[in-house]
């Protein structure tokens, strides 16, 4: 609705008086302040232009008779800049020899003429008159700009993702008119709509989060009765692991080149890759394959689950992730369940105290593993950054494991050794790839709850293939660590977090 | 001594005074303002005219004389404004430069003695008479 109304006609406005001669310009200025008005005097068409271009003004009162630039000039420069022309120009004038001044002025523009020996009534009404129209065409442009960014608005939401933020119809809203009313349903159903999808992408998330975790977790856990298996059949340690982290290496980035290419690092990357080669492809298959020697698989991912309690800490520390006291309480919950079977001593066998606290060295690397994916190349896929860093871990193994005369030479006919190191490639590999969109699908912390299915796993696989049982004690450690893992969600979307919605648009027309 | 000669170019209309006076709202102290800016500027434009006139620069004479035309008859200069408007016509015309000349130092003695008239109105007492000088 664009309406006037007497009230605003009545305001004050803001006027800028153009005559050279400065007893016209001073009258002009007494005379419009006497009606309530604000004036500025320029004195000349120039003057007047530079006065324009730096302040608003309501209404100008132009002479037309001025040495350089007349006022002719000055009405003709307003009318071509898009916004000034709308401002209202009186032209001053004196009648009985410059009728033909104020004809030509008002076809270039002017919206009305004052005598210059005018009477103050005829004045303010003039005034009043230009003022009113000069406020209904704001109120007009006004209304037709809120509409421009309401329309704009509709059109963000029509071409797919949006955040609310980015719709900026506040000033519309503000608006206390249908126009206005329009603008809020429309902002509050886009908001309920934005709130809406973003708690179901959260429930995905969750759900998503929670089938990688499983599986992650369940491959993973293969590593330690890998490792104790490995010990049976009397495979050495360092031999195992570069061949595994070989085969692991072979199998991504054959995957990888074969779906995406050859993958492209820089200098900078290898410098992240070397990194991570050293914390996992090294230290932690050679830890857990050596540890697995003296600990119990099902005990060594007992203690794994320690890992969630680390990442959160080390998360916090690093502010990558906000902690509430809720995650607290959950990663709490696990941590001291294992800290109690870590004291009590929780298998069957008695495990050197010892290699039981050094399997706490496992989770630590893994938590360091997890922590620095947040500055993993995004340029590099997950399956080709896994590939490079297994295979650049066995490059920095092979020469040890030669020098210790640990690097066997697989038999033609695969055997058990074989079967070993081909699991245990592929399990890492598939399990880190899998690891890997975890974290950058649901922030480290929620990946690091994959220590605790991969404990269980490791359990399960460790009574599966080597008969290994765990006590009561044990039982009721992972009883509250499954407990725990409902206590922790999975990192929540930012506001970076864009709502697509789907439009049928034949239906629309 | 009273001027009650409307052709003598000391003679003031004291209603445009008032007129002025009613413009400015009615505010004494800003007419007194605005007197003492004619005042101070009207020997100035009758000086460009003489000038403009001995330099032929027409337009120059013409947008003097529009000035002090306007000026003369806002403060009751009567006789000052009309001789301006003839001025300002005559500068349009095929009028030759003697003749600007001639205007122009007309309208300096008739400006001299508009402004000593001028001068001499008390703005207090205004209200009663419509002329003096």
């Amino acid at each position: 609705m664009i309406q006037s109304d007497a009230e605003t006609e009545e305001a004050a406005g803001s006027v800028l008086i153009v005559d050279d001669s400065r007893v016209s310009g001073r009258k002009l200025s007494m005379a419009v302040r006497a009606l309530g008005h604000t004036a500025e005097i320029a004195g000349n068409g120039r003057q007047a232009m530079q006065m324009l271009a730096a302040k608003r003004f309501d209404v100008v009162l132009l002479d037309i008779v001025m040495p350089e630039m007349d006022g002719y000039a000055v009405l003709v420069e307003m009318k071509k800049d898009e916004a000034l022309r709308d401002i209202p120009v009186i032209v001053v004038s004196s009648l009985e020899d410059e009728i033909g001044s104020v004809a030509r002025a008002i076809e270039l523009g002017a919206e009305d003429f004052l005598p210059k020996d005018f009477e103050p009534t005829i004045l303010k009404a003039r005034m009043n008159a230009s003022l009113a129209r000069k406020r209904l065409r704001d109120r007009e442009l006004a209304y037709f700009r809120d509409m421009e960014r309401l329309t704009e608005a509709a059109q963000i939401i029509e071409r797919g993702a949006f955040r609310p933020s980015e719709l900026d119809v506040d000033r519309v809203v503000a608006r206390d008119d249908p126009l206005g009313r329009l603008a809020m349903v429309f902002r509050g159903l886009a908001e309920d709509i934005y709130e809406r999808e973003k708690r179901f992408d959260l429930t995905v998330r969750t759900l998503r989060g929670t089938l990688l975790v499983l599986a992650a977790g369940c491959i993973f856990g293969l590593g330690p009765a890998l490792g104790r298996m490995a010990a049976q059949h009397e495979i050495p340690a360092l031999g195992l692991v570069v061949w595994a982290n070989t085969f692991g290496a072979v199998l991504c980035l054959a995957v990888s080149i074969t779906r995406h290419g050859i993958p492209r690092i820089t200098l900078r990357d290898l410098g992240f890759f070397l990194f991570w080669a050293i914390v996992l492809g090294c230290l932690y298959q050679l830890f857990t394959v050596i540890i697995a020697r003296h600990v119990e698989a099902s005990l060594i991912s007992l203690v794994g689950s320690t890992r969630g309690f680390m990442v959160f800490l080390l998360a916090a520390l690093l502010s990558l992730e906000r902690p509430s006291l809720r995650r607290f309480l959950g990663l709490g919950l696990g941590f001291s369940a294992i800290a109690v079977v870590l004291l009590q001593g929780g298998g069957d066998v008695d495990a050197e105290f010892f290699w039981l606290v050094a399997a706490v060295v496992l989770p630590f690397l893994l938590s360091l593993h997890t922590l620095i994916m947040a500055w993993r190349p995004e340029s590099v896929d997950a399956t080709a950054a896994v590939g490079i860093m297994l295979g650049l871990a066995a490059v920095l193994m092979a020469p040890l494991a030669v020098a210790e005369g640990a690097l066997f030479l697989p038999a033609a006919a695969p055997g058990m050794r074989e079967v070993i190191v081909l699991v245990l490639g592929a399990s890492s590999a598939v399990a880190l790839v899998l690891a890997l969109r975890l974290v950058s699908m649901a922030g480290p912390v929620f990946a690091s709850q994959m220590a605790y299915s991969q404990t269980l796993a490791g359990i399960a696989w460790g009574m599966l293939l080597l008969g290994e049982q765990l006590s009561a004690l044990a039982w009721g450690a992972l009883a509250l660590v499954i407990a725990s893992f409902w206590l922790v969600e999975p990192r929540r979307a930012t506001d970076d977090f864009k709502v697509t919605l789907r439009m049928n648009r034949n239906k629309m027309r | 001594m009273k001027n009650e000669d409307v052709t003598d170019p000391g003679w003031i209309d004291r209603t445009a005074l008032l007129r002025l006076l009613n413009v400015v709202g009615n505010d004494p102290d800003e007419l007194a303002e605005l007197v003492g800016d004619y005042l101070e500027d009207a020997p100035d434009l009758a000086g460009r005219m003489i000038e403009a006139s001995a330099s032929g620069d027409r337009t120059a004479f013409r947008i003097a004389a529009h000035t002090l035309k306007s000026n003369a008859r806002d403060f009751g200069a009567v006789q000052l404004s009309e001789l301006c408007a003839a001025a300002e016509t005559a500068s349009t015309s095929d009028a030759n430069v003697a003749d600007l000349a001639a205007a122009a130092d007309d309208i300096a003695r008739a400006e001299q003695a508009a402004r000593k008239a001028l001068a001499d109105v008390s703005l207090e007492d205004l209200g009663g008479s419509t002329g003096t000088g």
